[in-house]
């Protein structure tokens, strides 16, 4: 579908690798610009009683402080700047991909997954660098019998690799499918010809629960992703 | 609404009995039109709830149908470097899927240990509210 489409606006060629600058990179360099703009804008007074942009700005951090802290705990806002940076872009390439004629960033699963395969990897580092090898116990849960030992590690391990492909495909296929099912009713509003309201109706509902999405997708990733660094941090199940 | 505090109503202060009905049936209507703009606007509340439902659900689907394929992949991709087809490929089938199980479980028990708190709260506040109002 045409909205999905990648476009080069201009080639640029590393060292044989195709990195050229296409409409998705124009969408993210938008889309950190944006949130780079709104806060400095917001934060720019600094004021004691807050005006308007400074409100929604503070809202934005108490809202995922308040996630960090309770999924985490105090020791997990040394993670604060990675949590909210995921969690600011996703939320804002999810909505932008809502403006009619723009191009939807996090429906493509390649996007998605470098995300979740950042979590991942930081994630993994920061469990490596607090506990060393000691790590590894995360893959062997207390007051197993030892027979069990063969069967249950494996189990452990895939659970935790299969990790940032759930986190990827679920930001990608919610977004994807919303944007999908969205085209193909509002296709129908046209060929339907005077039974068409009946769809209309349906895009116009389905277009806000899409909002709700935009939002909950970006919220469930930041959420994952602070679950995963509790793993890290405290290592308990 | 209807019990009447008449056994101690003359302590209580100089409305007449006529003001008194009048006051009542006020707040019976005001009662009313409240209930009425709940809901009314009851059914927008509910079409958000029922997106986070949703997006939930969704959540638990896709842990589940990661962990199946993730371990198919690895078992074929397995069978194919060491040429022992079929093998690896049933074995890590089953171990993908008894994983993604273990993420459903252990998500489900996270939502339930979020949800439980509200659930127990929910029932009391609304019915505390109620009594006030009489």
């Amino acid at each position: 579908m045409h909205q999905f489409e990648i476009n080069r606006l201009a080639e640029i060629e590393i060292f044989g690798i195709d990195a050229s600058f296409t409409n998705s990179s124009l969408f993210m360099v938008l889309g950190v610009a944006l949130i780079t703009g709104f806060f400095a804008l917001a934060m720019n007074g600094r004021s004691l009683v807050p005006t308007r942009m400074q409100s929604v700005a503070e809202l934005c951090y108490e809202f995922v402080a308040n996630m960090v802290r309770e999924n985490v705990g105090q020791a997990g806002m040394k993670y604060f700047p990675f949590v909210f940076t995921l969690f600011t872009y996703i939320l804002v390439m999810n909505l932008l991909g809502m403006i009619p004629y723009s191009f939807t960033v996090t429906s493509h699963i390649i996007v998605t997954f470098a995300l979740a395969a950042l979590v991942f990897v930081v994630v993994t580092a920061i469990g490596f660098a607090r506990h060393g090898l000691g790590y590894l116990k995360l893959f062997v849960p207390e007051g197993v019998p030892i027979w069990l030992m063969p069967l249950i590690v494996p189990i452990e391990l895939i659970s935790y690799l299969i990790r940032p492909i759930s986190l990827s495909v679920r930001l990608f296929a919610n977004m994807m499918a919303g944007h999908t099912m969205l085209k193909v009713f509002a296709g129908f509003v046209v060929s339907l010809g005077i039974f068409g309201f009946a769809p209309l109706l349906f895009t116009v509902a389905f277009t806000g629960l899409e909002f709700v999405v935009a939002f909950l997708q970006a919220f469930i990733f930041a959420v994952l992703t602070c679950i995963y660094l509790n793993d890290a941090v405290n290592m308990h199940h | 609404m209807s019990d009447s505090d008449e056994d101690h109503g003359s302590g209580r202060g100089e409305i007449s009995r006529e003001d008194r009905e009048a006051l009542k049936a006020r707040a019976a209507r005001i009662g009313s039109r409240l209930e009425q703009v709940k809901a009314r606007r009851a059914p927008q509340l509910d079409s958000a709830a029922r997106g986070a439902a949703f997006g939930q659900a969704f959540k638990i689907a896709i842990e589940l149908v990661v962990g199946v394929s993730f371990g198919g992949l690895v078992g074929w991709t397995l069978d194919r470097y060491f040429g022992s087809t079929p093998w690896l490929l049933v074995l890590f089938l089953v171990l993908g899927f008894t994983a993604g199980m273990l993420n459903v479980v252990r998500s489900a028990r996270r939502m339930q240990a979020e949800a439980e708190p509200l659930q127990r709260a929910a029932p009391s506040v609304e019915s505390d509210d109620e009594d006030e109002d009489r």
